[in-house]
């Protein structure tokens, strides 16, 4: 029994280790590299510290005693606190932050303090909660490099008598091939494809 | 869990009356919210169309919040039956979803926001209603998510509580290892608990899918610099809207598993079939939205594969050992058929028959002629309508006829159900016929022939809003009956 303890109270004093380490490094990369990456890249940088702050997060809960009731308090936190750091990671701040490196870290360690307490406090809500929550966060993280601020802008409007061929919509919108099957799989030969515009009317 | 419905002093019950007569009330209003739109449809109520679609966003909103309120407060009641929760938490996560209520009431009535309730980017930001309209609606959906997401923690660790872990509450050991599990004096967990657990964790993920579709939305708002994918937005939108409207029917099929073995007497079993369907569901039901994307031709084509088998293998497993064992129940059980028991039952048939319209239309080659028209309404107003709603309905019922002095008159239940599912049907037949028509959906102004069957729907609905009225009146009636119930009368009513 003790000797199980033991190990386990290893393992996470390790894993704790790695993810304090990974996620200082996330934090701290600002100081080393100043290089403007893409958004999406950015956005993935701070997935890699979730992970980091999750295992430091699950570190210090590993022992804690199952409950047989829930610590009210600490939902408030684990809710909140994923979308907090979201707000930290406002696309259009990068330009500003990437001159201002300091700056720039401590945007860094409010997104790493978020994404503890968010694990942190669901486990401490309930054992077992925080394993779900580290997986979110990060899920989370990974997810905005999908679309929340675009290094290429919303598309130019698409006009509908413009041929496939002409239309500038950015590969993350329409996909590689997307220009082509437009035009291929849902007009007739010859046809000009029909697009939604996706113009301002302001 | 018999006696549950009886127990006066059974916990958490004032926490449920919350969740479902504010559910309620939102419902009825929106009825009637439902019921304008149908009439201008049909040229019988001059709505403008900024009004129109106004409507058409708080109806769709508003419906789906309110029923997930329904819902919740009946599934959170019957978990709080298993493990103690705290029910100030429910309570503040109910206020949170009321502020959001209250955000898009003002949103959509005082500041005509209308991109729908699907309020797909960049839609909510480029329309004729002022900017703080569009905020207020975002905003709104933030403190709805909130609250919901809180919710969800709660069930989830309530669940985690009571049957000792992931392991237990999945039935694991139940499964994989039988012979051990049972020799071992364990049993695995009620029926109500699989839909509980899946509702807390499911609704977990797409909360925070939510949390970040909201916040990037909400950025937007505040700095129109910042783009979004649009396609992206669209994926986590359904993504959220989706798993959440198919949470509401889990939710309430685990209030099925507790209803129906009160009104028949009789016990509901839990078996590996069973266990192993809710997997099934709990996996795929993250998946199924990819359905209403076969259109977005930039979608991975991998991922509409996914789609059409997810919207197969989520919904079928659950709903065939749900409705199966429900109707092995109530065959030859001698239930009475009390408003409460039809409600119950004719509410598996709207599950069902929506069901099965929301398959034919996430089938691709039915979709290609189905899809944005009215049968997507529709399916979903089956199962909501003529499911869901039936099912809290049925679930208020029980609890007041379980407590009643006088049971309903033959005659009053006949008028009820004739004007209420009558009404139905010909409201939800005239969305159907539409949608195979080609009628489009989401129009003010429809096409022929779609302004002819919106005059047989709004005939419709308002016939089964008057059968509705007649059913409120009756549960005011039982209400009002409880009061000196002397010993024994109970048993003497529903024996």
């Amino acid at each position: 029994m003790d000797k199980s303890h033991s190990i386990k109270r290893t393992i996470w004093i390790v894993l704790g280790s790695i993810g304090t380490l990974i996620m200082l490094d996330g934090v701290t990369m600002p100081l080393r590299s100043n290089a403007m990456t893409t958004i999406p890249v950015h956005h993935l940088l701070h997935t890699g510290m979730a992970v980091g702050a999750g295992l430091l997060a699950l570190a210090l809960t590993w022992n804690q005693p199952a409950s047989t009731g829930e610590q009210g308090g600490w939902v408030w936190p684990a809710t909140l606190a994923p979308a907090l750091s979201l707000f930290l990671m406002w696309p259009t701040k990068y330009a500003y932050l990437m001159t201002h490196s300091w700056l720039h870290v401590l945007d860094h360690l409010g997104i790493a303090i978020c994404s503890v307490l968010a694990i942190y406090a669901a486990q401490k809500f309930t054992r077992g909660l925080g394993w779900p929550m580290l997986a979110l966060v990060v899920a989370m993280n990974a997810g905005a490099a999908g679309g929340f601020g675009l290094t290429r802008g919303i598309p130019t409007p698409i006009r509908a008598d413009a041929t496939a061929s002409q239309m500038s919509v950015p590969p993350s919108i329409l996909g590689a091939r997307g220009t082509s099957r437009v035009a291929t799989e849902f007009c007739a030969p010859g046809q000009q494809p029909f697009v939604p515009s996706l113009a301002s009317k302001q | 869990m018999n006696d549950l419905l009886t127990d006066k002093a059974a916990p958490g019950r004032g926490v449920m009356k919350l969740y479902l007569v504010s559910g309620l009330a939102v419902v009825g209003l929106l009825l009637l919210a439902g019921l304008a739109m149908r009439a201008s449809q049909a040229g019988w109520l001059p709505l403008p169309p900024d009004g129109f679609y106004s409507l058409l966003t708080l109806h769709g909103a508003g419906m789906i919040v309110a029923m997930m309120v329904c819902a919740m407060g009946a599934i959170w009641f019957l978990t709080r039956q298993q493990v103690n929760m705290s029910a100030k938490l429910a309570v503040a996560a109910w206020a949170l979803i009321m502020v959001g209520v209250v955000g898009v009431l003002v949103a959509t009535l005082v500041g005509r926001y209308g991109s729908l309730y699907t309020f797909l980017y960049p839609m909510p930001f480029r329309g004729t209603w002022p900017n703080w309209s569009t905020g207020v609606f975002l905003i709104g959906l933030v403190f709805v998510n909130a609250g919901w997401m809180i919710w969800c923690c709660q069930m989830l660790s309530g669940v985690l509580r009571a049957h000792g872990g992931y392991r237990g509450a999945i039935g694991w050991d139940y499964v994989w290892h039988s012979k051990s599990f049972v020799a071992s004096g364990r049993h695995p967990p009620p029926p109500e608990s699989f839909p509980a657990f899946m509702v807390g964790l499911d609704g977990l993920i797409a909360g925070m899918a939510a949390t970040l579709l909201g916040v990037a939305l909400v950025v937007h708002w505040i700095d129109p610099e910042v783009q979004i994918d649009p396609l992206w937005a669209k994926n986590l939108t359904y993504f959220w809207a989706h798993t959440v409207a198919n949470l509401i029917i889990y939710m309430l099929a685990g209030v099925i598993y507790v209803a129906l073995p009160f009104a028949t007497r009789r016990e509901y079993h839990v078996s590996k079939v069973f266990v192993v369907a809710w997997w099934t569901s709990m996996t795929l039901t993250l998946t199924n939205y990819f359905h209403h994307l076969y259109m977005d031709f930039a979608q991975p084509e991998i991922l509409q594969y996914i789609g059409q088998l997810s919207s197969y293998l989520s919904a079928l497993p659950v709903t065939v050992v749900t409705v199966f064992g429900a109707l092995m129940l109530v065959w030859r059980s001698g239930m009475r058929w009390t408003l409460g028991a039809l409600f119950f039952y004719l509410g598996m048939l709207g599950w069902v028959v929506g069901g099965i319209g929301a398959e034919i239309d996430a089938s691709v080659p039915f979709n290609v002629h189905l899809h944005n028209t009215l049968w997507v309404p529709a399916h979903f107003h089956t199962y909501l309508l003529g499911g869901c709603l039936l099912f809290v309905l049925g679930w208020v019922f029980l609890l007041l006829e379980s407590r009643a002095a006088s049971a309903t008159r033959k005659s009053m239940t006949w008028l009820i159900s004739i004007l209420m599912f009558g009404g139905m049907l010909v409201f939800l037949l005239s969305f159907y016929v539409s949608g195979a028509y080609g009628v489009p959906r989401r129009y003010s102004i429809e096409p022929a022939p779609g302004p002819v069957l919106a005059q047989i729907a709004t005939l419709g609905a308002a016939v089964m809003i008057v059968g509705m009225l007649l059913a409120g009146i009756e549960a005011w009636r039982l209400w009002r009956s409880k009061a000196g119930l002397p010993a024994g009368t109970k048993e003497a009513i529903h024996g």
